[in-house]
């Protein structure tokens, strides 16, 4: 063992840490899984929501993104996010 | 007289349902048990080879459900453990050569004479597994720490949900080593992802392999880190209250504080 690698065991921190990033993978994929949620449903479910928000705000069709999120600690529990990019008329009209 | 048959299955291929039916078997036969393995792998016969009683398979399973023989004619008999039989796979036929209700049934016959019935479940979820599943009462689902295995287990906990009761887990080739770099998921992140009852944890372990080459499962020779595992699961199943031994892999501060003196 050489010393580089005697102190990061010795500060509980050596390797790559790399199953948090399979342990968050996991929870995500099998949130999917689970609800049956494909890549399908999940194009569907982003068009009814923007032309849903669209119905009431200006927002730009473009870039608006859903993002599914599984919560770590409560496997009931799914947060879907979808940052709005306010649309041209919207920013004219808060001038 | 009613015994239990408990399903041995995981999804995934290769994570080690055999080595796991082999040596649970062999475990609860040691400690009194009247116990009959069935290899549910039609087509891809492995059971007999890792109990090292491939010689002596004359009839099998399909021969068995289509009548070609009766389940006692097809019983091998083990030669260290007297209490321990195997219903060899047909190494030659499909899945589709056997049907649920035609495993239920044997399932049932042989609950009258054995106290557990083990079945070697196919990886996949496709005929064979249904047809294992079909006849069993409960089930192990094994798994290894890595994405795809625990993947395809929540799947396959998921098909059990309603046909059989929860089923226990198995969570074979934890490597400690890996563990304490932070490297392979641990017991507990497995527990957060899969959310059911942990029955045993087997470690990475060169003894499974030259167990394999030789036909004798782990639990034959005492003092593998596998074999105790496996001891530990048997025992558990019979309902004993047998303390999880901790493998997360949290060192201690002395324990770090000595690695980093004497660099192991
Ligand atoms: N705890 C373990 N340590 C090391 N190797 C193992 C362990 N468990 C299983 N293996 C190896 O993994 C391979 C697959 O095991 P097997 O029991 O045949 O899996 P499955 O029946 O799920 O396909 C075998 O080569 C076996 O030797
Ligand atoms: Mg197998």
């Amino acid at each position: 063992m050489t010393l580089t690698e005697r102190i990061q065991i010795f500060f509980g921190k050596s390797g790559s840490g790399s199953k948090d990033a399979a342990k968050n993978r996991l929870l995500l994929v099998l949130q999917d899984d689970r609800l049956g949620l494909t890549g399908e449903k999940k194009e569907a479910l982003r068009k009814d929501i923007l032309a849903a928000i669209r119905k009431h705000l200006d927002i730009d069709a473009e870039g608006f993104t859903m993002e599914f999120m599984s919560s770590a600690t409560d496997q009931k529990e799914m947060r879907v996010t979808a940052p709005v990019q306010l649309g041209r008329g919207a920013v004219n009209l808060s001038k | 007289m009613s015994g239990r048959a408990i399903v041995v299955t995981s999804g995934k291929g290769g994570v080690g349902k055999t080595t796991a039916t082999a040596n649970i078997g062999l475990s609860l036969a040691s400690r009194g048990q009247k116990v009959v393995l069935i290899d549910g792998d039609i087509g891809l016969r492995n059971l007999d080879l890792i109990l090292g009683v491939e010689n002596r398979v004359v009839y099998n399973i399909v021969d068995v459900v289509s009548g070609r023989c009766q389940p006692r004619q097809a019983l091998v008999k083990d030669k260290r453990i007297s209490s321990l039989f195997l219903i060899p796979a047909s190494q030659i036929d499909q899945k589709e050569a056997i049907n649920a209700d035609q495993m239920r049934d044997l399932s049932t016959q042989l609950k009258e004479e054995f106290d557990f019935v083990l079945i070697d479940c196919p990886a996949g979820i496709e005929q064979g597994f249904r047809n294992a599943v079909a006849a069993a009462d409960e089930a192990i689902v094994v798994t290894t720490p890595d994405v795809s295995p625990v993947r395809d287990a929540d799947r396959v906990i998921g098909l059990l949900q309603g046909s059989l009761g929860e089923p226990q887990l198995i969570i074979n080739r934890m490597s400690m080593a890996m563990v304490k770099r932070g490297d392979m998921l641990d017991q507990q992140d497995v527990l957060d992802i899969l959310a059911i009852r942990l029955l045993g944890i087997v470690p990475e372990d060169e003894a499974v392999v030259i167990a394999g080459n030789k036909g004798a499962p782990v639990v034959l020779n005492g003092g593998s880190p596998s074999g105790d595992a496996y001891g530990r699961i048997a025992r558990r199943i019979l309902g004993e209250d047998v303390p999880i031994p901790e493998l997360n892999g949290h060192s201690s501060f002395a324990k770090r504080l000595g690695q980093f003196i004497f660099g192991r």
